[in-house]
């Protein structure tokens, strides 16, 4: 065996682990749940093989279905840009020389640690219409605050409000490529007469860009499947208004225990996610700056 | 010298793993003859406290059965149908009298006949009415814990101060009318100067019985006689739940979901802020938790015919277990009258055992409520959840649309309508 294939060896077996893993906790499921879309499954008895007709019950009859998409496409498109914006603001912010820098940081990105389901419930009460703190708050300037989550308008803003509480994660890493971006780059603007905001058109986002970019992509992914905020805090009402499409097929697989039927649900959502994502990276040769390759 | 050193570790190692393989192989022995069983509820603190104490008990009687309780306030039928699915099935269920058949015709619950006959089991000290809803296409699947009836409790203090002639507490009394109900009900909602109600006359329940009590006041009914369609549609039903709507958004007497749901729910009684509420006898919790003013109660007031939600939970035992024995043994015991008396007096249920229910460990005439006997004797008038195989997917569609009304999105009318075609498409 030379160096070269005994390296290669080596490697497959780091990447071992990894790899028994994704077959037997991902891929292995995955595949199982496509045949299981073809079936009608309680769990208690044997699958039984019903062909499309899980699909068609899904996309023809479904009503709840198109309910469940709206619902998760409106908050993953109110959401994701608002945090990528405010995100790399933040981090715009925090990486000048202020005083509490590091304070500033870890108390942005602190809520981003929490569980899902603490966060959820303490958001319970700051939008409580009678008792929150947010309410409290904008009655403060003379708002009547609605009521958040139990109004069908209000309960998705309720939503990206709180997803935003959340945003230091990808903070973090604008900060970091805030930091990859060489000083000289800013010197030879300011000698050339670029003010901060010719600054920040010029070199901050172009420099960016691949950034935002996986913030995007990760950030839509991951809207699109929102499930213990709502679980928690709405159980999708009020009257399916926050019904995510997680969340409906957790109802169908746990609840009403349609195995089949939640596995189709499943894999129409990874079609949806996927040609969204297909979309942007399709869009990303226009707008995404790979400057040093 | 230093070999003897090495050698005398050697044999003390030797020593050591000898003992300890011995120990673990004694061990290992005795638990082998020891079985744990385990039971899957879920419950309020003083249930779980009562729970306890009987587990306590029964392990005391029956020192070579543990029994592992597994305590699941929240999700219960969600966790329950996945265990059952994963195969790591709990040895005994207590499930509610409406869910159980679905169980049943999924295979997933053992039938107790053969034990009960073997056993010459004696079980005439059962209200009959509560051993029959146990009974599924002739099979007896489990045992009642309880045998309840959701009456109407109401804050003595807050009927006086409001200037309202105590109720009677009489099941004969044909005078406690919904329209009478409704009259005390805006009679004890108050408001503060700045018009923010401070006191409300009754809180609408959105669970199964907190709206099936109303129905079935009402005249109404889920099933049809042949099961094959649903009548929530049908003016009855649609009628109750109107009331409950307006309840809420027209007379202006219940708080809205979201503001009860903050005040405590359930608690909100408890807490002093509500006159009367619809409610399971959680006496044992409600003598623990009401320090603060007199309380009674009385039967549900009705409308077309008397009637009362309910009939309670009772014990069944999984068909996966693999100590059916134990299992049979345990649910006996939870049948019991020791164990129901345990359970009686620190719980206050109603207990599905006459020799108890007349007894003081359930009357106990010198604690609240006075009128305790509205229970038994609401019993004639108990219509429990429906015995349709499908009620456990029924009723929770149902509560998946009860938003629409409860929030006053739409009329109770129309959203019935929506709502019994899809249940309709169910039960075809």
């Amino acid at each position: 065996m030379n160096k070269r294939k005994k390296e290669i060896l080596a490697g497959y077996l780091f990447a071992l682990p990894w790899i028994i893993g994704f077959i037997l906790f991902i891929a292995g499921p995955m595949v199982a749940s496509v045949f299981l879309s073809f079936t009608n499954w309680n769990l208690l008895i044997p699958p039984k093989w019903i062909g499309f007709k899980n699909y068609y019950t899904l996309l023809e009859e479904d009503e709840l279905v198109p309910q469940a998409l709206k619902v998760t496409t409106y908050y993953a498109f109110t959401s994701v840009p608002l945090r990528v914006i405010i995100g790399l603001l933040l981090a715009i912010l925090l990486n000048q020389d202020i005083k509490l820098r590091s304070f500033f940081r870890t108390i942005y990105y602190l809520p981003s640690v929490s569980s899902g389901v603490a966060v959820s419930i303490l958001w319970l009460w700051l939008l409580n219409s009678e008792f929150g703190l947010i309410n409290y708050f904008l009655k403060l300037i003379r708002i009547n605050g609605p009521s958040w989550l139990t109004d069908s308008r209000y309960v998705i803003p309720a939503f990206v409000l709180m997803s935003l509480w959340g945003v230091g994660g990808s903070m973090l890493i604008y900060l970091a490529g805030l930091q990859d971006i060489p000083t000289e780059y800013y010197e030879v603007a300011e000698i050339d007469g670029a003010n901060s905001i010719q600054r920040f058109w010029y070199i901050v986002l172009p420099l960016m860009s691949p950034i935002i970019f996986f913030n995007l992509v990760t950030g839509l992914i991951a809207a699109l499947q929102t499930f213990t905020q709502a679980f928690i805090m709405t159980g999708g009402g009020p009257y399916n208004s926050s019904l995510f499409f997680v969340l409906y097929l957790y109802r169908q697989a746990f609840t009403f225990l349609k195995m089949g039927y939640a596995s189709a649900l499943a894999w129409v959502l990874f079609i949806y996610i996927f040609l969204l994502t297909l979309l942007i990276i399709r869009s990303s040769t226009i707008w995404v700056f790979y400057g040093r390759h | 010298m230093r070999r003897i050193k090495i050698m005398i570790g050697v044999l003390c190692l030797i020593a050591l793993l000898n003992s300890y393989l011995f120990i673990n192989n004694f061990a290992f022995a005795q638990a082998q003859k020891e079985v744990t069983l385990r039971l899957i509820a879920w419950g309020n603190p003083t249930e779980v406290k009562a729970r306890e104490a009987t587990l306590k008990r029964f392990e005391e009687l029956h020192p070579n059965i543990k029994v592992k309780f597994i305590h699941t306030p929240e999700n219960y039928l969600d966790k329950l149908q996945t265990m059952l699915a994963a195969g790591d099935a709990p040895d005994v269920i207590y499930i509610g009298n409406g869910d159980y058949r679905w169980f049943a015709d999924a295979g997933q619950l053992m039938s107790l006949d053969s034990f009960i006959k073997r056993d010459k089991l004696n079980l005439s000290d059962v209200f009959p009415m509560a051993l029959k809803i146990w009974n599924y296409n002739g099979k007896q699947y489990g045992f009642p814990a309880d045998f309840p009836n959701q009456e109407l409790f109401y804050n003595v203090t807050m009927f006086k101060s409001a200037g309202l002639p105590l109720p009677s507490s009489d099941w004969n009394d044909s005078g406690w009318t919904w329209k009478r109900f409704l009259e005390y009900a805006q009679k004890l909602t108050k408001k503060d100067p700045t018009g923010r109600v401070v006191q409300w006359g009754y809180r609408v329940d959105n669970s199964f019985r907190g709206w099936w009590v109303w129905v079935s006041t009402n005249g109404g009914e889920l099933f049809s006689k042949d099961g094959k369609r649903t009548l929530i549609a049908e003016p009855a039903s649609v009628g109750a739940f109107q009331f409950l709507q307006d309840l809420i958004y027209k007379y202006k007497i219940a708080p809205t979901m979201e503001l009860a749901n903050t005040m405590g729910g359930y608690d909100m009684f408890l807490g002093g802020n509500l006159g009367m509420t619809t409610y399971w006898p959680a006496i044992g919790y409600m003598r623990e938790n009401i320090k603060t003013f007199e309380w009674d109660v009385m039967p549900h007031p009705f409308k077309v015919r008397k009637a009362c939600a309910g009939g309670g939970s009772g014990h069944v035992i999984s068909s996966q277990t693999k100590h059916p024995e134990e299992a049979w043994t345990l649910v006996k015991w939870l049948i019991s009258e020791e164990c129901e008396k345990i359970w009686t007096e620190t719980m206050g249920i109603v207990p599905p055992l006459k020799s108890i229910a007349y007894s003081s460990a359930f009357l106990k005439p010198d604690l609240p409520p006075k009128h305790i006997m509205v229970f038994v004797e609401g019993a004639k008038y108990l219509r429990p959840d429906p015995p349709h195989p499908k009620f456990k997917e029924v009723s929770q569609l149902i509560s998946q649309d009860l938003d629409y009304i409860l929030l006053n999105k739409a009329p109770a009318k129309e959203v019935l309508k929506e709502l019994a075609k899809k249940i309709d498409k169910i039960l075809q």
